[in-house]
């Protein structure tokens, strides 16, 4: 795993170490707050990698359960959201290994002008590209450009060194405006 | 500023992680070079598509309320027993967040 560089040491993530030690406490209040740091993007992580609501409810719900199960012995250096984020891709990996019947689709939303309805489908071009893609470029696609982590923060979750994580950040952009243009040069 | 140089910086330049001197100094060398312009301007446009394709999804209400109360169950069941000298720890450092 890679080495946590300053940003372990971020305001953010003294409030988080806080947290976990509260909540080692039993406090119900320090639970409350990391969830709701995380919710949200452990939901849209799990929902971007697994394409539907159901089934990224249960791995987030997991991923949650797991990571508070294991506070208590949770020593690492990294920060506690890492490891939480490396529970939820492991989980989606797993998800992802078992045999599916739904469609690989995230649900859309209901269109209402003729503007709408352009971008939904740009968006629905985005996702079938960003879908073709091998599963380590469309991690840290999602995880860099979408989720915002850094780079030694991507890198910890996906369990590679920083430079690493650079070069595949690099090769999985191209690899997206590669599909992009050829999906749209096609219309 | 060399061509060979770029592709690193024209990383750092979409993420907008390019210190201000350096950003200038990018962007003239991509205004004097086609190429070195296409291949930074079509990344951030894959970029920047790709954000808005996937945007910043909420957990939805019902879900948050359920996996709250799966939590909160835990809790009560848990780590009162695991941690039963708990307050004997030291006390956190006070941090300004500023």
């Amino acid at each position: 795993m890679a080495v946590m560089d300053d940003a372990g040491c971020s305001p953010a993530n003294i409030y988080e170490a806080r947290m976990v030690r509260r909540l080692r406490n039993g406090d119900r209040e320090a639970l409350d707050g990391l969830f709701d740091l995380y919710v949200d993007r452990v939901y849209g992580y799990a929902r971007a990698i697994l394409g539907n609501r159901e089934d990224a409810e249960e791995v987030a719900a997991e991923a949650f359960l797991r990571a508070f199960q294991n506070a208590a012995s949770y020593r690492s250096d990294a920060p506690f959201h890492i490891w939480l984020f490396a529970i939820v891709r492991n989980l989606c990996r797993d998800r992802l290994r078992q045999p599916r019947l739904l469609t690989w689709t995230l649900d859309e939303a209901p269109v209402s002008s003729a503007e709408e309805e352009e971008r939904a489908a740009i968006h629905a071009d985005v996702r079938a590209a960003l879908n073709r893609l091998p599963r380590e470029y469309r991690e840290v696609l999602l995880l860099c450009d979408v989720q915002e982590w850094n780079a030694p923060e991507a890198a910890n979750i996906l369990e590679r060194s920083v430079p690493a994580t650079k070069s595949l950040l690099y090769r999985a952009r191209r690899a997206l405006r590669a599909h992009l243009a050829e999906c749209w040069s096609e219309e | 500023m060399r061509c060979t140089e770029m592709a690193p910086l024209i990383q750092l330049m979409i993420e907008g992680n390019l210190p201000q001197e350096l950003y200038d100094r990018v962007q003239k060398h991509l205004m004097r070079c086609p190429s070195c312009a296409h291949e930074a301007y079509s990344l951030q446009h894959a970029r920047d598509v790709l954000r808005q394709a996937y945007g910043k999804l909420e957990a939805p209400a019902s879900f948050r309320e359920r996996t709250l109360a799966k939590l909160y169950d835990h809790l009560a069941e848990q780590i009162p027993q695991q941690h039963p000298a708990a307050e004997n720890q030291p006390p956190l450092p006070n941090v300004d967040l500023g």
